[in-house]
């Protein structure tokens, strides 16, 4: 029997932290590269490998189709990738939930019904939420856990809406995913369609991306980015094509994250304002449910992946050099960072979209679907995120950061191997740009056949760039950093209702505080034995959760082996 | 930016222009404003400052706070 590279992963996870320290990091990188491996090996055709009962219920944890095949493709290639990046560390608990993640996201993509997939989604939120409590400060105890309230609740809508569908009769299969999505609106689509839209980022419910992304570590943020938003994509494709609501959510994502970008100071946040643009060409695409959008949304998540992460490896290299992660603090380093400033603009030249790099390649194919499909407000308008796509990535943010005038920046040298990954990303956002037939071959959507390199393709390309770089430079003074936050929608549960709840819920915040209290010398206690790098930030509510989510973890983990064993 | 570089932009889109006009692809062309030369000069340009101009607006009237404004207490 074929081993399930989730699996792999997860195993990884569990001994990492009881290894010496030198062995960490060949073991993190090593667990990766066999899951890769795992992945790579899959069969080509179409087919359940891995069926186990559950209540009477056959869940499919492994199923291979092209669709699942290129999207744990992706996210196996990126685990190794961050894996190098992240190659320095030799504390545990990063690695270790980086690698729990990993699996979780690989597991939905190669789950075949929603029970499976709904189990491995669940292990995404309670090791991703980890993943952002690793970051420095206390910020990241904050954040983390308000991230972890959002995902519990869109995990609950998701289930809600799967219990409710087989109530009424429903299936757990997924649909045949080839067929558009004709099963119109009913309360459980509507359930599953919201859990997946959190983790999707749509707004209104995107807030929780900005708010925790920048605030984890720069090696954790590469692995956020890739995994959540990129599975919800997936089961969008997956479940829900051709939904017209979809198509506009996206383009209004589009162009949300751009709006924005102009306003964010924060580098890292600027560029987490970027994955909601991104990921709303790939929400559009799903809603437009043609064979050509289906297969651009496939396309453009496997190179955006690749861009994203090189872009944020780039910001994260810029902090970890000079601990500044802000426009208005930063300028000038490019003649000190040479090589993070030419890998960072192969990133911003791929996600602008410039020919010979991979976002030309998969982004064309979806404004071409809007265009070919009938929507000439979606095509004009995804154009037009395109042009801010470029004014934030590839103008404003290197120019404050690494070309315009220094503010006494000295940064430090950097571990080689976050130089050498972000090469390898870099490398193959470059590669598919020159040869996009290799990850053509490989879409869903069999005998695709797409020229993105046509003449007037690529002058109208070319056009495009270069207005929006002549509008930048005329209107370059007014882009400058400010040293301002911007409301979003998360200002609803930060600020909104704890004004209108006032006291009962700061009498309830002391009854649980204490608790956290308690429980926070014993995590401490434990952390110290396991060395999961927890001791580091004594926020009380951090240990708290952080216990509760374990033995969530636990659980599943548990139920995940009794299934296996059965 | 040095005269050197606003020559190489004006070339470039001045060829691209000449490029549309000349080799008249229309390959991947659905709408009108496919076919119109230099439609993305335009749309690329006007869409930037219009991005900018809308962004900061709002902005300024209903986004930005001061940078310490989350660790304030409410």
């Amino acid at each position: 029997m074929m081993a399930h590279p989730s699996f792999v992963l997860f195993g990884t996870a569990a001994i990492l932290g009881l290894l010496p320290r030198p062995a960490r990091p060949f073991a993190f990188v090593g667990g990766a590269l066999a899951a890769l491996a795992l992945v790579a090996a899959l069969p080509d055709a179409t087919g359940v490998l891995w069926t186990r009962e559950v209540a009477g219920y056959p869940v499919e944890l492994l199923r291979v189709d092209p669709l699942s095949r290129l999207f744990a493709l992706i996210f196996a290639v990126i685990t190794v990738i961050g894996a190098v990046f992240a190659l320095h560390l030799r504390r545990a608990g990063e690695p270790a939930a980086v690698l729990g993640y990993a699996g979780g996201a690989i597991g939905v993509t190669l789950a075949g019904d929603w029970f499976a997939a709904f189990l491995f989604w669940e292990l995404m939120t309670a090791t991703s939420v980890f993943v952002v409590w690793s970051g420095p400060g206390a910020r990241a105890g904050q954040a983390g856990f308000r991230y972890l309230l959002v995902h519990l609740a869109g995990g609950a809508l998701l289930l809600s809406g799967i219990l409710l569908h087989l109530a009424g009769g429903g299936s757990a299969a997924f649909p045949d995913w080839a067929a558009t999505w004709q099963a119109g609106w009913s309360v459980p689509a509507a359930l599953m369609l919201a859990g997946v839209a959190v983790n999707a980022a749509i707004p209104p419910l995107h807030a929780w991306l900005t708010d925790a992304y920048p605030e984890a570590s720069v090696t954790g943020t590469v692995f956020l980015s890739a995994f959540t938003t990129k599975t919800a994509v997936y089961l969008l494709l997956r479940a829900f094509p051709g939904s017209d609501l979809l198509l506009w959510a996206g383009v209004v994502m589009a162009l949300y994250g751009v709006v924005y970008a102009v306003l964010e100071n924060d580098i890292r946040r600027l560029l987490a304002y970027h994955i909601i643009s991104q990921v709303g060409y790939m929400v559009a695409a799903a809603g437009m449910g043609t064979d050509l959008s289906l297969n651009g949304a496939a396309a453009h998540a496997f190179c955006h992946i690749l861009y994203k992460a090189l872009l944020l490896m780039g910001a994260g290299a810029v902090l970890a050099a000079t601990g500044r992660s802000r426009l208005t603090e930063l300028g000038g380093i490019a003649s000190r960072m040479p090589a993070v400033t030419g890998l960072y603009m192969i990133g911003a030249f791929s996600i602008s979209g410039f020919p010979l790099f991979n976002g030309f390649i998969s982004k064309s194919v979806i404004v071409s679907a809007a265009a070919d499909g009938g929507w000439p407000a979606a095509e004009l308008l995804l154009t037009l995120a395109s042009v801010g796509t470029f004014l934030h990535t590839g103008l404003k943010l290197p120019w404050f950061t690494f070309f315009g005038p220094n503010r006494g920046v000295r940064p430090a040298a950097l571990p080689w191997n976050m130089t050498a990954a972000m090469g390898l990303a870099a490398a193959l956002c470059v590669s598919l740009g020159v040869y996009p037939d290799w990850l053509y071959a490989r879409l869903p959507f069999p005998g695709f056949e797409y020229h993105p390199y046509s003449v007037d393709h690529v002058v109208r390309t070319v056009q495009l760039l270069l207005g929006t770089g002549v509008a930048f430079w005329w209107l370059l003074p007014k882009l400058a950093g400010e040293p301002t936050v911007s409301l979003d929608t998360d200002a609803l549960y930060r600020r909104l209702v704890p004004a209108l709840t006032g006291s009962a819920v700061q009498r309830a915040a002391a009854t649980g505080r204490a608790l956290a209290a308690a429980s926070t010398q014993l995590a401490l206690w434990l952390a110290q034995r396991g060395d999961l790098g927890l001791h580091r930030n004594r926020d009380p509510y951090r240990a708290g959760v952080g216990l509760t989510v374990m033995f969530a973890l636990a659980s599943l983990i548990a139920i995940a082996v009794s299934v296996w064993l059965h | 930016m040095s005269r050197r570089w606003w020559t190489a932009i004006g070339g470039t889109a001045v060829a691209s222009v000449a490029a549309e006009i000349g080799l008249h692809d229309t390959s991947h062309a659905v709408f009108p404003w496919h076919s119109v030369p230099g439609f993305d000069l335009l749309w690329g340009a006007a869409g930037c400052l219009a991005i900018i101009v809308v962004s900061k607006a709002i902005g300024k009237a209903w986004l930005q706070r001061p940078d310490d404004y989350w660790d304030r207490t409410p």
